[in-house]
């Protein structure tokens, strides 16, 4: 999955995209793995499995992936990586149409 | 070994019994466990029998219980179990079917949370839904809990789980606004989610172990 997640990263940068997660790793393993550059995206240390966030959000299998377009609205929810690609496309799109760069 | 003469009472329990132990080794048909007991639904032991069915069966049994489940004498636990089954394979028309069928009681209303469950899990993951099934997916989900939320005597653990599908309903779903994130950075840094408006994001939930 990390892999993946930081091909991600590097396809979109520049674009209006972003990669947030929200992290159940105790916050030690967090650290040694944004610094030796496993993760290169920003994460909310969440701590543990059933932590506020993720008990807030009611996650109950891992992971779980949410999409969120520009405006901050859930346009898509999954817990597969296989359609993540199309589905960011697409909304990448709508942003910059949107925001009037998309012409 | 002794002589049988005839079928005595309690042999249909014994006869599908037989056969359950035998399922460790072999696949057995749950039908024809439960075609077993239909026959007389008053022996000692048919409970355990159709528990096994609701369990191990198919659609297709899991649809013949419903049938003969309503001869069985009272049994709310078996009831239950029944329910929880058909809410773990979203069995709409089935869970309908018993709502109907239920007097007014903790059963029924489990049976109620349950079909709210099925219904707002078909409006998320069925990926042919317009956008606008979608939202009447949710909002039929809504209705039921609406309705169920009101119910007099329901017990607290419903109540509980009513108000957080409710929740998870009208906040948490396609369509839906994010709710907002505070949190701390793997550096302690706070930030937020809603600082990344204009951008489209990924939000995994994970973790390495």
């Amino acid at each position: 999955m990390l892999p993946y997640e930081r091909s991600l990263v590097e396809k979109w940068k520049g674009e209006p995209f972003a990669l947030l997660g929200v992290n159940t790793d105790p916050p030690k393993t967090l650290s040694k793995l944004v610094k030796n550059g496993t993760v290169t995206w920003r994460n909310f240390r969440d701590g543990k499995v059933g932590g506020e966030i993720s008990g807030k959000w009611d996650i109950k299998g891992w992971p779980t992936i949410y999409v969120l377009d520009h405006k901050g609205v859930i346009r898509h929810v999954s817990q597969v990586k296989e359609d993540l690609d199309q589905a960011v496309t697409k909304l990448i799109k709508e942003a910059k149409e949107d925001l009037g760069e998309g012409k | 070994m002794g002589l049988v003469i005839g079928p005595a009472l309690g042999d249909g329990v014994k006869e599908a019994k037989k056969l359950i132990s035998e399922s460790k080794k072999d696949e057995v048909e749950a039908m024809k466990v439960l075609d077993l007991v239909t026959g007389d639904l008053t022996e000692k032991g048919v409970d355990e029998v159709i528990v096994w069915v609701i369990e191990n069966g198919f659609a297709e049994e899991r649809k013949r219980v419903g049938e003969v489940i309503w001869s069985l004498p009272k049994n709310d636990q078996l009831m239950l179990k029944y329910v929880r089954v058909l809410g773990f394979y979203g069995e709409k028309q089935q869970l309908e079917a018993v709502i109907g069928k239920l007097p007014k009681g903790r059963v029924q209303q489990e049976a109620r949370f349950r079909l709210a469950m099925s219904v707002a899990e078909d409006a998320q993951r069925d990926l042919t839904l317009t956008d606008a099934e979608r939202a009447a997916g949710n909002q039929e989900a809504v209705g039921i809990l609406e309705k169920l939320g009101k119910e007099e005597g329901l017990n607290e653990s419903l109540e509980k789980r009513v108000a957080d599908l409710r929740y998870k309903v009208t906040h948490l779903v396609v369509g839906c606004e994010a709710p907002e994130i505070e949190g701390v950075d793997h550096d302690g840094k706070q930030f937020r989610l809603s600082e990344f408006r204009g951008k489209v994001v990924l939000l995994p939930f994970w973790g390495f172990w």
